[in-house]
C-alpha cells in the first residue's frame, strides 16, 4: 500500500502509530520504501486484512498488486 | 487451394500483363470451379528453349535460352479451387491451360527458441563496433551497472575470460539468500552480466539478485515484485547520493511478468499491468528522474514463437514496467538484424510505443545455458545496458539526461521493419557508429 509520509517520520514505528498497525501486521522485511521522493510517497507490505481495513483511508493508497516475476530466457 | 494457372498467349492476357491489370477470362471455362483473382494482374513467363534441340528445356543444367516475346509467352493467373476439384483440375482444363500450380504461403524463417545460434560473443562484439567504443575510452570505465536479476556468479565470469569489478557493498540480496553478491548460483543473472560486458567490460557491477527471493515455493528463477520494489528503493538511495566514484548508473532488467492471472486486473486501481500509479511503475519513474538509465527487455511473448510460459493470448505482452515511458524497452535482433519470433511485439501497455529500440540476442555467448545460445529479450537487454554504460563513460547523466540519451538513440537508430517506428524493432537497432558520431558532432567528446 501507498502512504504519504513526512520524511523525517518514515520509519516502520512511525507508519505504525500513523496508521494504527500492530506488530506481525506490517512486513518488517519490506520496511518503508521511499518510492517518490517529490510526492513524499512511500510503500508498504501489509496482510490482505490489513489492507482492507486501511483501504477507503483517504491517507492510503491500494491495494496493490504483487505479481509473480521471472527472467525472460532461455526461452522455453 | 490457391492455384496458379499458366495460360498461353493471347491478346488480351497480353496486353492486360503489359498494363498491370486482370485479365478478363472466363474462369470456369478454363478450369471447372476456378476462381479467379480479380486483383492479381497475369504475369509473363518466359518459355525456356534449350540451345540443343530435343532436349528437356527445364533441365536448367544445359544451356538454355529465354522466349520474351509475347506471343512465345506464357501467362500466370492466380486463383482458387476447391479442394476436391484439384486431383481432376489438370484432366478438364481448356486447351489454352497448359499447366496448374500450388501457389504455396511463403513466409521468413525467423529465430525461435532452440535454434541454433546465430554468431557469437565476437561477431556481436563487431556489430556494436567496441573497437570503436574502446578508441574514444568508452568502456564503462567509472559506470555503476545494477543487473536486477537471479544473481552474479564473478568466478564463472572470470574463468570466462572476463574480470569485471563487482561493487559488494552498494549491492543488495533478499533477506534469507545465503550466498553473496557476486558469489550467487551461475545462472540468468550471470549471462546478464557477461552480456552487458561485450560494450563495457570496465563498468562496475551492482548484484541485485531480486530473482533469488525466498518468498515463494517455486524454484530458484522467481520472485515477486515487492522484491523489486526493495531492491529498486536501494537504487533510488543510491543514485540520489551517487558516490564521486561513479558518473552515472545504468540499470538493467531482464524480467516481467509472463501473465496476467498473476496481477488484478485492468481497471483494478491495484492492477500492475496498465496502472502507472502502481507503486513499482512509480519508482522506476523516479528512479530514471533522479538520472539513472532503466532499461528493461521487452519479453519472449512474441507472436510468431512465444515462450510456452506466456499466458497473454492476443493481447498486448509489453507490460507494466516493461513498457513504462521512462524506461528504454528493447526488442531483440539476431547477428543479421533479423527480428527473432519471439520477441515481444507492441504496443506496449503503460506506453504504446514499445519496444524502443532493438538489440543483439541468440549468440553463443556467456555459456551459462550451453549448448543453448545467450537467447531471450533477456540477452538483448543487457547488451543494450552495456552500450549505455559504454557511452555514460564519456558523456555522464548530468550532461546528458536518460531522456536526451534515449532520444539520440531513437534518431541513430539502424531503421528496420516499417520506416520509422514499428511495433517490431521500435526505432530500429541501437547502431553504436551513428550514436558516436552524432555525440562527437554535438561537441560531446570532445578531450
Amino acid at each position: 500500500m501507498t502512504v504519504k509520509l513526512d520524511p523525517g517520520h518514515a520509519s516502520i514505528e512511525d507508519v505504525m502509530r500513523k496508521l494504527n498497525l500492530s506488530d506481525g501486521q506490517i512486513d518488517r522485511d519490506f520496511g518503508v520504501v521511499n518510492i517518490d521522493p517529490r510526492r513524499q510517497l512511500y510503500t508498504i507490505m501489509v496482510d490482505a486484512g490489513t489492507a482492507e481495513r486501511l483501504s477507503g483511508r483517504p491517507d492510503v493508497d491500494g491495494p496493490h498488486a504483487n505479481p509473480k516475476i521471472a527472467p525472460f530466457g532461455p526461452v522455453r | 487451394m490457391r492455384v496458379l494457372v499458366q495460360h498461353v498467349f493471347t491478346s488480351e492476357i497480353a496486353a492486360a500483363a503489359e498494363n498491370g491489370r486482370p485479365a478478363p477470362l472466363e474462369a470456369e471455362v478454363l478450369v471447372p470451379g476456378l476462381q479467379v483473382d480479380s486483383d492479381y494482374a497475369p504475369v509473363l513467363v518466359p518459355s525456356p528453349k534449350p540451345v540443343e534441340p530435343g532436349t528437356n528445356p527445364y533441365a536448367y543444367g544445359q544451356q538454355i535460352t529465354f522466349q520474351t516475346d509475347p506471343e512465345q509467352a506464357t501467362y500466370l493467373v492466380r486463383g482458387e479451387l476447391a479442394d476436391h476439384l484439384t486431383p481432376s483440375a489438370h484432366v478438364k482444363r481448356h486447351p489454352d491451360v497448359v499447366g496448374i500450380f500450388s501457389d504455396p504461403v511463403i513466409e521468413s524463417t525467423l529465430t525461435c527458441g532452440g535454434d541454433p545460434a546465430v554468431g557469437t560473443a565476437a561477431d556481436i562484439a563487431q556489430r556494436l563496433a567496441v573497437d570503436q567504443l574502446a578508441a574514444e575510452g568508452m568502456d564503462g570505465t567509472g559506470v555503476a551497472l545494477a543487473v536486477v536479476d537471479t544473481g552474479v556468479n564473478l568466478a564463472y565470469l572470470e574463468r570466462m575470460g572476463r574480470h569485471p569489478a563487482l561493487d559488494a557493498q552498494r549491492s543488495w540480496k533478499p533477506r534469507g539468500v545465503a550466498t553473496q553478491p557476486g558469489e550467487h548460483p551461475n545462472n540468468h543473472g550471470t549471462m546478464c552480466a557477461f552480456d552487458a560486458g561485450l560494450a563495457s567490460p570496465a563498468a562496475t557491477l551492482l548484484d541485485y539478485a531480486v530473482l533469488l527471493s525466498q518468498n515463494h515455493t517455486t524454484p530458484v528463477m522467481q520472485g515477486l515484485l515487492s522484491d523489486a520494489i526493495v531492491a529498486y528503493g536501494r537504487l533510488l538511495q543510491l543514485q540520489r547520493a551517487l558516490p564521486a566514484s561513479y558518473k552515472s548508473l545504468v540499470v538493467t532488467n531482464s524480467w516481467g511478468m509472463f501473465s496476467p492471472q498473476w496481477d488484478f486486473p485492468p481497471g483494478n486501481p491495484g492492477n500492475y499491468s496498465d496502472n502507472p500509479a502502481h507503486p513499482f511503475n512509480v519508482i522506476v519513474a523516479s528512479l530514471v528522474a533522479a538520472g539513472a538509465d532503466v532499461l528493461f527487455a521487452a519479453g519472449n511473448c512474441g507472436p510468431e514463437c512465444p515462450d510456452r510460459r506466456c499466458g497473454f493470448g492476443t493481447t498486448r505482452s509489453i507490460c507494466g514496467a516493461n513498457s513504462h515511458p521512462s524506461v528504454l524497452c528493447i526488442g531483440g535482433v539476431d547477428a543479421h538484424d533479423a527480428r527473432v519470433g519471439y520477441s515481444s511485439v507492441g504496443p506496449g501497455r503503460l506506453s504504446a510505443y514499445k519496444p524502443d529500440v532493438s538489440s543483439y540476442t541468440h549468440f553463443t555467448g556467456s555459456g551459462v545455458f550451453s549448448p543453448e545460445p545467450d537467447s531471450g529479450t533477456s540477452a538483448a537487454c543487457p547488451v543494450a545496458a552495456g552500450v549505455l554504460a559504454a557511452v555514460r563513460t564519456r558523456c555522464p547523466a548530468s550532461r546528458i539526461s536518460p531522456v536526451q540519451l534515449k532520444s539520440i538513440l531513437f534518431k541513430t537508430a539502424r531503421d528496420l521493419g516499417a520506416v520509422g517506428f514499428d511495433y517490431e524493432y521500435g526505432w530500429g537497432v541501437i547502431d553504436v557508429p551513428s550514436v558516436v558520431n552524432q555525440l562527437s558532432a554535438a561537441g560531446e567528446l570532445a578531450a
